[in-house]
């Protein structure tokens, strides 16, 4: 009888288990990271009497969490994507947005500025018309700092949240820590299992700070988890948390560095590279990817359009009769630190060769590299003297850097934020050219001069800014119907002095330089008259009150459709222009963005599956619990029962012995 | 499989936010009218539409310097129209002037009408635009390019070119740039036979009385040198007006191309948009149903 009662008693004691876990599981339903418990369950050892083995009951060996590791790393590696894609996208997304709003985009500041430049090709002389293209000029140049001010705000953002991802990774690290220290407490006490509750807690600080970084984890033989993000680098190890912060160190991209700090107070920095996945990877990569490249970009337009519209406006004269200003006004390319004496300049005949990249320049014992940062590639430095061109760069003062020093040069990164219009005044718009030419009535011959245009201006201004040139002829010798020029004084004729009216009627190109530097061409047409007292001539002199002279107003205008930028090879001709290479970042980013939400989309999606694989394992069902809450209530009452059957026998046993 | 009470919130949740998702793209799609709202929902056609909108800006300022260009050459033709009056005017009192019966006196009157059509010669050749530049003058219209002036004798009218050989042009094409002004010395002619010194030498002829008959024939022929010059730049303006013209309907038809491609690239197909919309919307209602219906199910209901 004491051996059913005993029976009736392991019976009710289990059926409390389960019911307890039930009540658990459903108490704990909806709990982030909690995985359903079972009880585990075994019959007690038999005992022999009388010839047989009786059994004693059953009892309740423990009670253990529903857990697959495949299925729980598969949620990790998914989960830790999609949170990369989501922060990729919350910033290119913003970029993208900005950059093809119609009110704040390129294109129509762009195609503004172009059409007041026409207005002042069509009416040289109206000073309103000029003055609208001032007006417009100051519009794209706000426009230019605007979208790089948007993006450096955007910017800002990635590095706040950086801070953010960080403090939520170090108060899971802690957690991890902690945790750690009581689950080893906790699997000496249970008998080498610990708590599925505290493992479970566990779990979900590893699966928090897997969305924020990508992190690997090695479990110890004392039931505690080390925790490692990127290659090796340890964050929690043992009942140890270390912490990530920003620094005051900058990188090679001039930004403040990543560090660890251990419990002892040591700091070391944490290479970009090291880090990726999760928020903090995404973060890292957007700002990486998308931010620096669409500046240098804008960067890069910025410096192509002032570079070359600044070119083209030095080789003409304004209404004052001086020699065309700067338009724009550039910062130029930056070196840092900018005490080390190497200065970068961007070359204007090179405009189309600039690339947009940033670059490291070091000096090992004479031997220079230039590595392209993006690329991590020596881009190969031919230096002579202390000077070197690269890309549309001139570098000069190499000498002055020591050896094993380095310097970091952005040539056109901060170029958009920088961009400044440098004439106030209307009249001093050069829309004419320097030189006219003439014909005098005296020729005899049908020789016309079309075309004349600058191509340097050396030598050519006074310190005033006035004209220093004074009047030349051309004149012509004949021998057998082929013509030789005869340049002025003081003038010589570059690549080529012969004109044969007979090939070259429709019009030949010359070349006329001064001693002084300046050079024009001009395209000759129809034929001269030489006889044997002298010939035709050309007269070429400098344009004085030419105030209605267009013609550098129309070069200037057609910078709009020409191709300036992106040289194919080095030196190689132009490929686009500025309003394609604006159309072409618009294009990247929205590229960019389109595939990281896709990204974000998919592994959204996979997460989705891996998840309802994960939880079609360890989730709670309501109803399941139900069904067993009415199964154990049921066997709780059956045990309960039989204890009842024995308590009666052994009154039944009381009532023949009295 | 075996399913957890989770899993049914969760995807029911997930099919919500993608069907309310897709319904409010639809719908700013619709509230816009625009296909593509930000260059991600297609990145080739926003770059190409910022290449067409460029080409499109720049169509319109040919047109808007078609209608400039029109304007100088029809100021100009009007001018010239007025000289080419005045040369042949003046060639009818040349003649006039060259019958023997005519006395010294009725000479006189013939020179001082001819020196008014001087005058008024010069007055053409020193008009300026409605911006105040001199048409005939070059590049220097800020002056008068011709300058009353005597020759060498110090007795015959001339008028000294202070003016240059630059012709102003107009782009009103990618490649054309017209010109739309004519140095003074193309249509008045230069110091040797402009018509400023024939008209300036038979005055003297007519008013000094000597070998008369001469001059007639001095002056006839350099009239109609001069009309010939008047007369070949006005041909040269009616054939760029026809230009012009032409170049105006090419660029009107261009402008219509480019608003049509663009329109193609950005604009919404309502019909669609608004059939995407109703079906994006039943999608939704029936998540919603099915959400209500699944989650509206648990075993405990019906334990008491």
């Amino acid at each position: 009888m004491s051996s059913l009662l005993n029976i009736g008693l392991t019976g009710l004691n289990a059926s409390q288990a389960y019911l307890n876990t039930t009540g658990h599981n459903i108490a704990n339903a909806a709990t982030p990271g909690f995985h359903r418990q079972n009880v585990t369950q075994e019959t007690r050892d038999p005992q022999f009497l009388g010839g047989a083995f009786f059994g004693t009951g059953t009892a309740v060996t423990g009670v253990r969490r529903a857990y697959n590791e495949l299925l729980e790393t598969q949620v990790l590696n998914a989960d830790n994507r999609r949170a990369e894609y989501a922060a990729y996208n919350r910033f290119i997304s913003q970029v993208d947005n900005v950059l093809a709003d119609a009110d704040t985009g390129l294109t129509p500041a762009l195609n503004e500025f172009f059409g007041a430049l026409q207005s002042v090709s069509s009416n040289p002389t109206n000073i309103a018309g000029r003055q609208a293209l001032i007006s417009t000029s100051e519009t794209l140049v706000a426009r230019f700092r605007t979208l790089d001010t948007r993006i450096s705000e955007i910017s800002d953002g990635v590095q706040t949240d950086m801070s953010a991802a960080m403090v939520s990774i170090n108060g899971q690290a802690a957690a991890i820590a902690e945790l750690n220290q009581r689950i080893v407490v906790s699997q000496v006490s249970g008998g080498g299992r610990a708590s599925s509750d505290l493992l479970d807690q566990r779990d979900q600080a590893i699966a928090e700070i897997n969305k924020l970084v990508r992190v690997s984890s090695v479990p110890q033989r004392d039931g505690s988890l080390s925790v490692f993000i990127g290659s090796g680098q340890a964050l929690v190890l043992g009942s140890e948390a270390k912490q990530l912060s920003i620094g005051d160190r900058l990188d090679e991209r001039g930004r403040p560095m990543m560090m660890v700090t251990s419990a002892n107070g040591t700091s070391v920095p944490v290479a970009e590279s090291l880090i990726n996945g999760g928020e903090l990877g995404g973060l890292l990569a957007v700002r990486r990817d998308g931010m620096e490249p669409a500046q240098r970009s804008l960067g890069l337009l910025a410096t192509s359009l002032a570079t070359a519209f600044n070119r083209q406006h030095a080789l003409g004269i304004d209404l004052e009769g001086a020699l065309g200003q700067g338009f724009f006004t550039l910062g130029g390319a930056k070196v840092v630190p900018p005490t080390s004496g190497v200065t970068v300049a961007v070359d204007p005949e090179a405009v189309a060769s600039l690339t947009g990249s940033d670059y490291e320049l070091r000096n090992d014992a004479g031997q220079y590299t230039l590595v392209d940062i993006a690329s991590g590639k020596d881009v190969g430095l031919a230096v002579t003297g202390g000077q070197a061109s690269y890309a549309g760069l001139d570098f000069s003062g190499l000498d002055s850097l020591g050896s094993g020093q380095s310097v970091f040069v952005y040539p056109t990164r901060y170029a958009a934020a920088e961009l400044g219009v440098a004439i106030d005044d209307p009249r001093r718009v050069a829309a004419a050219a320097p030189v006219v030419a003439s014909m005098p009535a005296t020729n005899a011959g049908t020789a016309r001069v079309t075309e004349l245009r600058m191509t340097s201006v050396q030598g050519m201004g006074k310190p005033d800014g006035s004209l220093d040139m004074g009047a030349t002829s051309l004149g012509f010798t004949e021998a057998g119907g082929v013509f030789t020029l005869v340049p002025g004084t003081g003038y010589t004729l570059v690549g080529g002095a012969t004109y044969a009216p007979a090939t070259d009627g429709a019009g030949k190109t010359f070349t006329l330089q001064n001693t002084a530097g300046f050079t024009f061409e001009f395209k000759l047409s129809g034929t001269p008259a030489v006889n044997a007292t002298g010939s035709d001539v050309i007269d070429f002199k400098p344009n004085s009150e030419g105030v209605a002279d267009n013609r550098n107003a129309a070069l200037l205008g057609a910078l709009q459709t020409d191709k300036l930028m992106f040289g194919a090879g080095s030196g190689g001709s132009a490929t686009a222009t500025l309003n394609n290479a604006y159309a072409q970042l618009v294009a990247k980013v929205g590229s960019k963005t389109r595939e990281v939400q896709a990204g974000e989309r998919t592994q959204g999606a996979l997460v989705a599956q891996a998840t309802a694989a994960r939880d079609s394992v360890s989730g709670v069902n309501l109803d399941e619990e139900a069904a067993n809450l009415v199964r154990f209530q049921q066997s709780y009452q059956a045990a309960g029962r039989v204890m009842a059957v024995a308590q009666r026998l052994f009154d039944e046993m009381l009532a023949i012995a009295r | 499989m075996r399913v957890s009470t989770n899993m049914i919130y969760d995807q029911g949740v997930r099919a919500l936010q993608t069907q309310s998702a897709a319904l409010l793209h639809t719908g700013q799609q619709i509230a816009t009218g625009r296909k593509i709202l930000t260059p991600s929902d297609d990145p080739v056609a926003s770059a190409r539409a910022l290449d067409v909108t460029q080409s499109s800006s720049v169509n319109k300022q040919f047109i808007t310097n078609q209608g400039y260009a029109e304007d100088a050459l029809k100021l100009v033709e009007g001018q010239l129209d007025g000289a080419g009056e005045i040369i042949q005017y003046a060639r009818e009192r040349v003649l006039a002037a060259g019958n023997p019966a005519l006395s010294p006196s009725d000479r006189r009157s013939i020179a001082t009408d001819l020196r008014g059509q001087f005058d008024a010669m010069l007055a053409i050749a020193n008009t300026r635009d409605a911006n105040g530049d001199h048409l005939f003058a070059g590049y220097k219209s800020n002056d008068p390019p011709f300058r009353a002036a005597l020759a060498a004798d110090a007795v015959s009218a001339r008028a000294e070119y202070d003016g240059d050989q630059g012709t102003r042009t107009m782009q009103v094409s990618s490649s054309r740039f017209m010109p739309v002004s004519f140095g003074g010395e193309t249509v008045f002619g230069s110091k040797d036979d402009g018509v400023f010194e024939v008209l300036g030498d038979f005055i003297t002829a007519l008013e000094q009385g000597t070998n008369v008959s001469a001059a007639v024939g001095t002056a006839l022929e350099g009239l109609d040198k001069s009309l010939d010059r008047v007369i070949t730049t006005r041909a040269q303006i009616g054939s760029q007006r026809v230009e012009v013209e032409q170049l105006g309907l090419i660029g009107s038809d261009l402008d219509l191309q480019y608003a049509s491609t663009l329109s193609d690239l950005q604009d919404l197909d309502y019909n669609e948009a608004i059939s995407r919309l109703t079906q994006q919307r039943t999608f939704l209602e029936a998540a919603q149903q099915s959400f209500l219906k699944t989650t509206g199910l648990s075993l405990f209901n019906y334990l008491n």
